[in-house]
C-alpha cells in the first residue's frame, strides 16, 4: 500500500486536519552534517539516532542517511539526517546533500584548530550556497577531552554569535549535548525566519502558529 | 635413566649427566614454587595474568575465520553443512595448489574454479597471480622502499590516512590493536601510494581496499596489488577515486540504465522515494561491496572481480537489487530502503554465498545477452596522466591542507549530480503523470481505476489539472488530452468534494517562495512537497489574474486558470513539487494503479531458485 508522504512512522496519524486545524502537527526537516574528516559527525548521528557510541566508527564513504523523530511540545519533528564524508575530495558532492536542507550541523573537534578553521569555511559556504533560511548549528565535538582542548569555548561561542549560529560543545562519546543540539535546532526551525530576536519560548505557544510552511 | 653406562666410560661423562639431572630437577622445583606463589598471590594485582586466561577474553569465541569479531559467540560446534564445506574446500586446496604451480591455467578451468570460490588458504597466492603482483615486484625492485621513504618526508595525506587507519577494520583481529603490524602496514602502503601515484593521492575508500589486500598479503605485495587495481584498465579504480569521481558517474549512469531496462518497477520505486543510486552504490563501487554484504560474500565477489574486472561490480549491484527486490518494494520510505541496503544486508544477506554467486553469474549472462554488461567506454580522465613513481612536489595548499575553492572538475561534477537529481525528479513526475493520465483517457485498465476513484469521491466530479510554467507565472489547465503533455507538464488528478471548484491564487510572500525554491531538492517524502490543500492555499493567497473555463466532458470538470505574476514566480520546480505531492496523495485512492504489473519486467529471465537461509 502506498503511504502518504509524512506518515512514515513518525507523525502520529499524520494528524487529520479537519478544516486545516491540527492537534498534533508533524514536521519533517532535512538536516546535513558537515565538517572535517574524523571530527565525529557519524558518531554524533549514531548517538542521536541510536544512543550508541562506537570507538571506531567506520569512515563514511559518500554519505549516510538516517532519520530520527523527536517531539517538541505538540509537534512531532522528523529529522532526515544526511551524514557526509569529511575528506576534502568528497567536498564536491556535499552540495548535493545540503541543497534544500533546512538545517546543518557543522562539526569540529575541540582538540584540532584546523578542524575549527574548516568549520568556518563550511559556514561560509552554507551562507553563500544553501537556503537563505537554513538554521546552522556549530558543534564543538569531543568535549569529553576538554582538558586537552585547543579551541577555546569562548572563541567558538563568539564566532557563532557573530554569525548567527547555534552553538554547543558536544560529546558523542558521553552523549553530552547531543540531543540538546538537535532539539535546539528543532525549536529554532519552525519559526524559520532570519530574525534572531524571535526565539521560541520553551513554554510559549509560538510553535502552534502555522504560518510557516514547515508544519502542516 | 636407561641402561647403566659401560664401566669403562670416563668419569667426565658421568659427571655431565649428573649435572643435567640436577638442572632438570631444579627447574621442576622452581616451576612448582612459582605456581604455588601465584596461587598464594591470588587476586593480588601483582599477579600477572595472560589475558586469554580470564573469562572476559571472549575474542576467540566471537572471532570468525577471517578474523572479524562478532557481537556474540559463534557456534562452538560446526553443523554438518559447515563440515561439508570444509571438506570440499580441502579438496579444492589441492586442485588450486596444482593449478598455481602450472600457471596460467586454461581460462575455462580458471573461470569455473574462481566462481566456485577461491579457497581461503589459497587466496594469498591466487590473488597475487590474478593481480600480477610478483611481476610488478620484480620489475620494480626497491621502488616501494623508496616511495615509503619519500612519503616520510613529503606525503601530504598523512593526517587523513592516519585517521582512516585508526578506524579501518577495527573489529578484525589483525587491525584491532592500535599500531599493530597490519595497521602499520596499511599506513605505510597508503602513504607510499599517495607519493607513487601523486595525481591520485589518497581518497577515503582506498584504506578499505588496501585493508582487504593486507589481510592476505605482505606489505609490499599489497602495495603492488593496490597499484594494479588502481591503474590497470581492467579494474580502473583510479577513475573512481580521482577528483571528480568520473568513473563513479559513468557507472552510476549505466547502473540506472540497467535498472530502467530490466527492473523497471524497482527503478520507479526508487525514484519515487528519491533513492538515488549514488546513495547506495558509491560504497559498493568504491570498495567492491566490503562492509555492505557479509565479509565472506564480499571475498567471493572480490575473487570474481579480480578475474573478470570492473563489469562484475555493475552485475553484483544488479544482483543484490534483484535478489532483494520484493523486500525493497515493500519498503515505502527512503530511510527504510537505505537502511536495508547499507546496514541490513551487511548483517544478514538472506542468501548463502553460493546462491548469491550463482545469481551473480546468471545476471552477468543476462546482461551480456542484453548487451548491457559493458558500460560506455571511459574517457581519458579516468586514468593517470602523469608517470607513476615520479615525485611531484605538492603545492602549499596541499601541504597545509587548506580548503580551496571548487576546481572546474568539481564544479562540473556538482552540476552533473544536480542535473541528474532533477532529471530523476522530473522523470518520476512524468511517469506518475503518464500513469494518471491513462486513467483519464480511458483504456480498460485505467477505466477501472477511474471508476474506483469516482465511486470513492464524495462528488462525481473529478478535476484533472496540469500545471506548467508559462514564463511569467504558471498555468493550471484542464487536461482533455493528458497524453500530449510534455515532461514539464505535470498532471494530476484531484477529487473535488465540491462540484464547482475554482482555484484561487493570491499573494505568497517572497520569503516563503524563496524557501520553497531552496527546499525543493529535499523533497523525499518531505514536508516541502506541499500537499494539495497547501498548494491551493498557497495559490489562493497569490494575487492572480484568474481565467477559468469549464470544460464539461462526461462528468469531468476541467479548468484553466492562468496565473500571471511577474514578481514572485513559482519555479517549475515548485510546481513539480506541489504536483508530486498531489500525485502521491491520489495514490491513496488510485493505489490499484501502483500494482502496475510490470509486464516487460524481464526479471523472470533471471529466475533463481531462491534458497533462503
Amino acid at each position: 500500500m502506498a503511504t502518504t508522504p509524512r506518515s512514515g512512522g513518525s507523525s502520529s496519524g499524520a494528524a487529520q486536519r479537519p478544516n486545516g486545524t491540527s492537534q498534533n502537527k508533524s514536521c519533517q526537516f532535512k538536516l546535513v552534517l558537515l565538517g572535517e574528516s574524523a571530527v565525529g559527525k557519524s558518531s554524533l548521528v549514531l548517538r542521536f539516532v541510536k544512543g550508541q557510541f562506537h570507538e571506531y566508527q567506520e569512515s563514511t564513504i559518500g554519505a549516510a542517511f538516517l532519520t530520527q523523530t523527536i517531539c517538541i511540545e505538540d509537534t512531532v519533528v522528523k529529522f532526515e539526517i544526511w551524514d557526509t564524508a569529511g575528506q576534502e575530495r568528497y567536498h564536491s558532492l556535499a552540495p548535493m546533500y545540503y541543497r534544500g536542507a533546512q538545517a546543518a550541523i557543522v562539526v569540529y573537534d575541540i582538540q584540532n584548530q584546523d578542524s575549527f578553521q574548516r568549520a568556518k569555511t563550511w559556514v561560509k559556504e552554507l551562507h553563500k550556497q544553501a537556503s537563505p533560511n537554513i538554521v546552522i548549528a556549530l558543534a564543538g565535538n569531543k568535549a569529553d577531552l576538554s582538558n586537552i582542548r585547543v579551541v577555546e569555548f569562548d572563541e567558538a561561542k563568539q564566532y557563532a554569535e557573530e554569525n548567527g549560529l547555534l552553538f554547543m560543545e558536544t560529546s558523542a562519546k558521553t552523549g553530552m549535548n547531543v540531543n540538546d543540539i538537535f532539539l535546539a535546532i528543532a525549536k529554532k526551525l519552525p519559526k524559520n525566519d532570519n530574525n534572531p530576536g524571535t526565539v521560541i519560548k520553551p513554554n510559549g505557544n509560538e510553535s502552534t502558529q502555522t504560518t510557516n510552511n514547515c508544519c502542516k | 635413566m636407561t641402561a647403566a653406562p659401560p664401566a669403562h666410560d670416563n668419569g667426565e661423562q658421568n659427571h655431565q649427566q649428573q649435572q643435567q639431572q640436577y638442572a632438570l630437577v631444579k627447574r621442576a622445583e622452581d616451576e612448582r614454587e612459582d605456581i604455588f606463589k601465584r596461587y598464594e598471590l591470588g587476586l593480588d594485582p601483582h599477579n600477572v595474568v595472560d589475558s586469554w586466561e580470564n573469562p572476559t577474553f571472549e575474542i576467540y569465541h566471537i572471532t570468525d575465520k577471517y578474523g572479524f569479531m562478532h557481537d556474540s559467540r559463534l557456534p562452538s560446534s560446526r553443523d554438518s553443512q559447515e563440515v561439508q564445506r570444509t571438506k570440499i574446500e580441502l579438496e579444492r586446496d589441492k586442485k588450486w595448489v596444482k593449478m598455481l604451480n602450472h600457471w596460467p591455467p586454461p581460462q575455462d578451468k580458471l573461470h569455473k574454479r574462481v566462481y566456485k570460490g577461491i579457497p581461503d588458504r589459497m587466496r594469498w597466492p591466487a590473488w597475487k597471480q590474478l593481480l600480477n603482483v610478483q611481476q610488478s615486484m620484480d620489475n620494480n625492485v626497491g621502488v616501494y622502499a623508496r616511495m615509503l621513504q619519500m612519503a616520510k618526508e613529503n606525503a601530504t595525506e598523512t593526517r587523513q590516512i592516519d585517521a582512516d587507519v585508526n578506524r579501518q577494520f577495527r573489529d578484525n583481529l589483525a587491525y584491532r590493536e592500535r599500531y599493530s603490524v597490519k595497521q602499520c602496514s596499511l599506513f605505510n602502503v597508503l602513504n607510499a601510494y599517495s607519493i607513487y601515484n601523486s595525481e591520485l593521492g589518497y581518497c577515503q575508500g582506498m584504506a578499505c581496499v588496501a585493508g582487504v589486500l593486507l589481510l592476505y598479503m605482505q606489505e609490499e605485495e599489497a602495495f603492488w596489488a593496490l597499484n594494479t587495481l588502481i591503474t590497470d584498465r581492467k579494474y580502473g579504480m583510479h577513475g573512481l577515486f580521482i577528483e571528480g569521481f568520473p568513473k563513479l558517474t559513468r557507472f552510476i549512469e549505466h547502473h540506472d540504465r540497467i535498472l530502467s531496462k530490466i527492473m523497471r518497477k524497482l527503478h520507479k520505486h526508487f525514484m519515487k522515494h528519491n533513492v538515488d543510486a549514488l546513495l547506495y552504490a558509491i560504497k559498493w563501487f568504491f570498495v567492491v561491496f566490503v562492509e555492505r554484504v557479509p565479509f565472506s560474500l564480499s571475498l567471493r565477489v572480490w575473487d570474481i572481480f579480480l578475474l573478470d574486472g570492473d563489469r562484475v561490480i555493475l552485475a553484483m549491484a544488479i544482483t543484490i537489487l534483484y535478489l532483494h527486490k520484493d523486500e525493497l518494494l515493500r519498503l515505502k520510505d527512503m530511510d527504510g530502503i537505505i537502511e536495508y541496503l547499507q546496514v541490513k544486508l551487511h548483517k544478514n544477506f538472506g542468501y548463502s554465498d553460493d546462491d548469491a554467486i550463482q545469481a551473480l553469474e546468471r545476471v552477468m549472462k543476462k546482461l551480456k545477452d542484453l548487451k548491457l554488461d559493458v558500460p560506455p567506454p571511459a574517457k581519458t580522465n579516468e586514468f593517470p596522466t602523469r608517470p607513476l613513481g615520479v615525485f611531484v612536489a605538492a603545492d602549499l595548499e596541499k601541504k597545509t591542507g587548506r580548503r580551496r575553492d571548487y576546481t572546474d572538475t568539481e564544479k562540473q561534477v556538482l552540476t552533473d549530480v544536480i542535473t541528474r537529481q532533477e532529471q530523476n525528479a522530473i522523470e518520476v513526475q512524468s511517469t506518475v503523470s503518464y500513469e494518471t493520465s491513462e486513467c483519464a483517457t480511458g483504456d480498460a485498465y485505467s477505466m477501472k481505476t477511474y471508476q474506483s476513484m469516482t465511486s470513492l469521491a464524495t462528488s462525481p466530479a473529478i478535476s484533472s489539472y496540469s500545471l506548467y510554467s508559462n514564463g511569467n507565472g504558471f498555468v493550471i489547465t484542464g487536461t482533455e488530452d493528458s497524453r500530449s503533455q510534455s515532461v514539464n507538464n505535470l498532471n494530476y488528478h484531484w477529487q473535488q468534494s465540491q462540484q464547482q471548484s475554482y482555484a484561487y491564487m493570491q499573494h505568497i510572500s517572497a520569503d516563503r517562495l524563496s524557501h520553497q525554491r531552496h527546499s525543493y531538492s529535499s523533497d523525499s517524502n518531505s514536508r516541502n512537497r506541499l500537499d494539495l490543500d497547501k498548494a491551493l492555499e498557497a495559490l489562493q493567497s497569490q494575487q492572480v489574474q484568474l481565467q477559468h473555463e469549464n470544460h464539461h466532458q462526461q462528468q469531468q470538470h476541467s479548468k484553466r486558470i492562468l496565473v500571471e505574476n511577474g514578481t514572485d514566480k513559482l519555479t517549475q520546480e515548485n510546481l513539480a513539487k506541489a504536483v508530486k505531492h498531489h500525485n502521491e496523495k491520489s495514490y491513496d485512492v488510485v493505489i490499484v494503479n501502483d500494482v502496475d504489473v510490470d509486464v516487460d519486467d524481464d526479471d523472470d529471465a533471471l529466475s533463481v531458485e531462491n534458497t533462503r537461509l
